[in-house]
């Protein structure tokens, strides 16, 4: 029990921060559950989405459940987590790219110099279809001429006429590959020509030197028989030999001819399939440079090339996914900018910033979003940078001049949402509040080095806090209290004034220090006071979201559970006049209940459903009736006009 | 409604397209919520077993009923036909 009042306080403190966080975060929060003109930018927007993202962060590090003392140690985790965020959210300025800015700031095009362009690329895309490709390349070359074509489109002409010239070298190659091929078919006629004349010629030596052999040659040496003179002893003149030898060679050179001339064709055919291969995939991987560079209507026009260049009628996967998606984000920014415009005409610039930038992400050339007009434009460049210095702000703690540009914006962008940068004021500024608090404790406790970094946490996490000068003064000095207290806080909790229990609990917290009783009626008190605190600030984002029937509904319940207290009661009965006729339908449906006419009850509560279908009073009436006209188990739930008053 | 002892027994006709369906307990019957075609307001109508039909009950179907205001202002289905 040595820390009590440091854990008591640690626990319900934190408690706060967990539950304004809770609501924040959760889906039936009023500024989503609200009227719905709240929007939020969607993530992939780098501006407004970088802003999403970081504040986003913040609601992730929740402080995480568990004991007072872990409690304790999810502050300084909470601490922590913010810096981070804050760090995050500083360097929003990085991710608004120089080009979209510097684009935020230049004149509108004239709509006639748009359209030109625009038909001079359904006029190509038209000429590619009927495979008239010179006058496609002739608006090719006009589109050219438009300064945010930026000569892209001259590139895929040259790109084009490549791919000709590769074909004119196919088809000098076809050609020299017919005269090969004549070639070789020449050189096997003269073979077998050849071949009949050496053959005639072996045959006839053969013959000359069998006649010649049945005379007898008994000369002595006969090595060189073939240069005998002819006539000679049977022996086969030196003239047929040779003859015959040179026969041989003429055949055998029409033979390599031949050989010669096919192996040139095979190559020839080879490099052809090999030159039309590689134009192939450049011109694919030029298609892919195109659509990476997102240069669309390029993508778009060099994919429908391909088709005819290549002559197939099916473009290859990878080339047919950039084509289709080129053309499908070529038409979602023609109509975007008509819908920006749209937004802007009704002060949405959130969203409108939302779907400027990410378009221009997409396609930053393309010549639809050159007809923003600047004075829409600026506003938005005025968005984003109001955006920055709400950041900036933050991370500065300077709420007050973020409660100005906080107003401001809400003024200029009808969509702007602002309950998550006013969470996070509230939650810093409480966060502040609470460390003074220790300290305070502290310095009552006599530990001084624990006030002091308590209160230097204060003071960090809200340089501004008008609360830290008084503070400093008083905050130090202890002062024994504990008897006057011990009697204040027995008279506060038998009159169940939890919230005098609420406002004194640093004197409070040290007079009941070892009192188990007293201990557990503080805890007890601080945990209404945090309840019903909760109940109202949720009930105040309803209200302040238009929904007064939940903003009712809300504080109703938290009454239920503490009747006496004033604010309670006080909200209450305000909201009742607002929501009258909701609470109408709720409290005839519970008088009928309680005199047992369960289908008369069970009717009005219907009809308060109809009013309100997220009311859980209504929901919770309609199902434990239900169970009760079917007979069926019914679940522990009150009726709702049980404690009204 | 909050007189319905007045109108105890009484029998009334009833065109209506099914709202919600809140439970159906075998012994008793199915308890839906009807929304009358002519005033757009829900109706809670207990179907007894005996009268619920062999075929389903269709959100988009408009069915004619004759209904009966008994105990504790429960509104009984007395016949229940699509129209």
């Amino acid at each position: 029990m040595k820390q009590f009042e440091t854990l008591i306080l640690a626990a319900f403190l934190v408690g706060s921060f967990q539950s304004v966080f809770a609501q924040e975060a959760a889906p039936e929060s009023p500024g989503e559950a609200g009227t719905g003109t709240t929007k939020e930018v969607p993530a992939k927007d780098p501006a407004p989405g970088a802003s999403k993202d970081s504040l986003g962060y913040l609601y992730n590090e929740k402080p995480k459940d568990g004991t007072a003392a872990s409690k304790a140690d999810g502050v300084s985790e909470m601490i922590n987590g913010k810096l981070m965020a804050l760090d995050a959210i500083s360097s929003v300025s990085s991710l608004v790219s120089p080009a979209f800015e510097a684009y935020l700031s230049t004149e509108e095009y004239p709509p006639d110099l748009i359209q030109a362009y625009e038909d001079a690329y359904d006029q190509s895309v038209e000429s590619i279809r009927k495979r008239d490709i010179s006058t496609a390349l002739g608006l090719l070359i006009d589109m050219s001429g438009y300064n945010w074509d930026t000569g892209a489109s001259e590139q895929l002409v040259n790109r084009v006429i490549a791919v000709w010239d590769m074909r004119r070298n196919q088809k000098d190659l076809t050609a020299l590959n017919e005269k090969l091929q004549e070639k070789a078919r020449s050189a096997a006629r003269n073979f077998d020509l050849e071949s009949d004349a050496v053959m005639k010629k072996m045959r006839d030596n053969d013959r000359r030197t069998r006649s010649r052999g049945g005379n007898g040659d008994k000369g002595g040496d006969d090595t060189n028989k073939a240069f005998h003179p002819a006539g000679g002893g049977g022996m086969p003149s030196a003239t047929n030999v040779v003859d015959a030898l040179i026969g041989k060679m003429n055949l055998t050179e029409e033979y390599l001819r031949g050989l010669e001339s096919r192996a040139k064709v095979v190559l020839n055919e080879t490099e052809m399939k090999a030159a039309e291969q590689k134009a192939r995939e450049d011109f694919s991987a030029y298609i892919k440079v195109l659509h990476d560079g997102r240069w669309l209507h390029q993508t778009k026009l060099a994919a429908d090339f391909y088709r005819v260049l290549f002559g197939d009628g099916d473009l290859p996967v990878g080339v047919a996914e950039m084509s289709v998606k080129s053309g499908e984000t070529l038409q979602r920014i023609r109509n975007d900018v008509k819908v920006f415009a749209y937004k802007a005409e009704k002060d949405e610039i959130a969203s409108a910033t939302s779907l400027l930038a990410e378009d221009f992400q997409v396609a930053p050339n393309h010549p639809a979003l050159r007809l923003v007009n600047r004075e829409n434009k600026l506003r938005v460049a005025n968005y984003i940078a109001n955006l920055q210095k709400l950041q900036n702000l933050i991370e500065a703690r300077d709420f007050t001049n973020l409660d100005e540009l906080l107003s401001i914006m809400e003024s200029e962008v009808k969509d702007f949402d602002p309950i998550k940068p006013k969470a996070i004021v509230r939650a810093v500024k409480r966060e502040s509040q609470m460390r003074l608090g220790m300290a305070k404790l502290y310095a009552q406790q006599g530990k001084l080095e624990d006030a002091l970094s308590e209160f230097k946490t204060a003071a960090e996490a809200w340089p501004d806090n008008p609360d830290l000068d008084a503070a400093s003064e008083k905050f130090f000095t202890s002062q024994d209290v504990q008897n006057k207290s011990t009697v204040e806080f027995d008279r506060a909790a038998k009159d169940r004034n939890y919230r005098r229990i609420f406002e004194n609990s640093l004197e409070f917290g040290v007079a009941v220090k070892g009192d188990q009783v007293r201990e557990d009626q503080m805890k007890d008190a601080l945990e209404k006071v945090r309840a019903a605190e909760t109940a109202l600030e949720k009930a105040k984002l309803f209200e302040q979201g238009g929904d007064v029937y939940g903003s009712w509904e809300t504080v109703e319940l938290a009454a239920k559970e503490w009747p006496e207290d004033g604010e309670l009661n006080r909200r209450r009965a305000e909201l009742s006049m607002q929501a009258s006729v909701f609470v109408s339908k709720l409290s005839k449906a519970s008088k009928e209940e309680l005199k047992g006419h369960d289908g008369v009850a069970l009717a009005y509560f219907l009809n308060a459903r109809e009013d309100y279908p997220m009311s859980k009073m209504a929901n919770e009436g309609i199902k434990r009736i239900g169970d009760k006209i079917l007979g069926r188990e019914p679940e522990v739930t009150e009726p709702v006009g049980s404690t009204s008053r | 409604m909050e007189n319905y002892e007045t109108l105890l027994g009484g029998r009334f006709h009833l065109n209506a397209t099914v709202d919600a369906e809140l439970g159906t307990v075998p012994d008793r019957g199915k308890l839906v919520v009807l929304r009358d075609s002519e005033s757009k307001k829900v109706v809670p109508v207990l179907i007894p077993t005996e009268v619920i039909p062999n075929f389903a009950l269709s959100k988009s179907q408009r069915y004619n009923l004759v209904i009966e205001v008994s105990r504790s202002g429960i509104l009984d289905a007395v016949e229940l036909e699509k129209e």
